[in-house]
């Protein structure tokens, strides 16, 4: 990967002229939306539970990330960074989402939105079905748990990093991901009424 | 695991504790031995909305652009992954 150094110093600042038809980001931020914006959107979207929200998120969340470019000093990962804004932007929005008391009515076609290009109407309707089998497992364990499972099915973290994104040492996140597990198995396999 | 799934499923399948009940109507069947296995696949299926990319592309051009920080400053601190 290109050094987040050279990200920094040629984040082309241009701007597309007005009036340019396609929509397009600066080369070098682009580069970093192509790179992390699946695992942020992802991200947002099974914490939030609601894929409009989570569009939302993963816009501002971007946003963010662009204005603060300049004080990444690389003490952790670029990842890491850019997840613990993600996370931090999401209780954010949920904080305010609860003290609005918005309800969370999830229409079942909003969720069409999120899904993949994918052919066959049939795994159309299996990804759906099981992503919705998942995003109602992960709301029913506690926060904690949700989050680490998030995290640790993100291959390109580690134990460590996961460890200071959720301000803990390695072993708790062990312990804590055993028992999220566990949760998740019994939660996912109940039958559904 | 749903037992009224378990009776037609090979010993070998059996050994996956996640079985997406959806996919029993098909002839693939996905078999997950963890969670983050699960969770793993079902991003793989989830992309980011196209828009969010343009609705950024606009809200950045009313940001000023980020400050271009010295060279040296972040060599002391740059940590390569």
């Amino acid at each position: 990967m290109e050094s987040l150094a050279n990200l920094q110093q040629n984040v082309d600042t241009s701007i597309p002229a007005p009036g340019e038809e396609k929509a397009s980001l600066p080369e070098g931020f682009a580069r970093i939306y192509a790179e992390h914006s699946r695992g942020v959107y992802y991200l947002a979207l099974r914490i939030l539970g609601n894929p409009t929200m989570a569009e939302d998120a993963t816009h501002d969340i971007f946003l963010k990330i662009y204005q603060k470019l300049d004080q990444f000093r690389g003490r952790s990962s670029f990842r890491t960074w850019i997840y613990r804004i993600t996370i931090n932007h999401c209780k954010n929005v949920q904080q305010t989402w609860h003290q609005r008391k918005m309800i969370n009515n999830v229409d079942d076609a909003i969720w069409e939105q999120s899904e993949g290009h994918l052919d066959d109407p049939l795994r159309v309707l299996e990804t759906k079905e099981l992503g919705q089998r998942i995003q109602r497992t992960l709301d029913a364990l506690p926060e904690e748990y949700r989050l680490l499972l998030l995290l640790i099915a993100d291959e390109k973290l580690s134990y460590e990093q996961i460890a200071e994104l959720t301000e803990q040492n390695v072993d708790a996140v062990r312990g804590k991901l055993y028992r999220a597990r566990k949760a998740f198995h019994s939660e996912f396999n109940k039958k559904e009424s | 695991m749903n037992p009224e799934f378990s009776k037609n499923r090979s010993p070998q399948k059996q050994n996956a504790p996640y079985q997406d009940r959806a996919s029993m109507n098909v002839k693939r069947e996905l078999n997950f031995q963890s969670p983050e296995e699960l969770i793993r696949f079902d991003a793989s299926q989830v992309t980011p909305p196209e828009s969010i990319k343009a609705r950024l592309s606009q809200s950045m051009q009313q940001q000023s652009p980020p400050k271009k920080t010295s060279w040296w400053s972040w060599l002391l601190f740059w940590k390569k992954e």
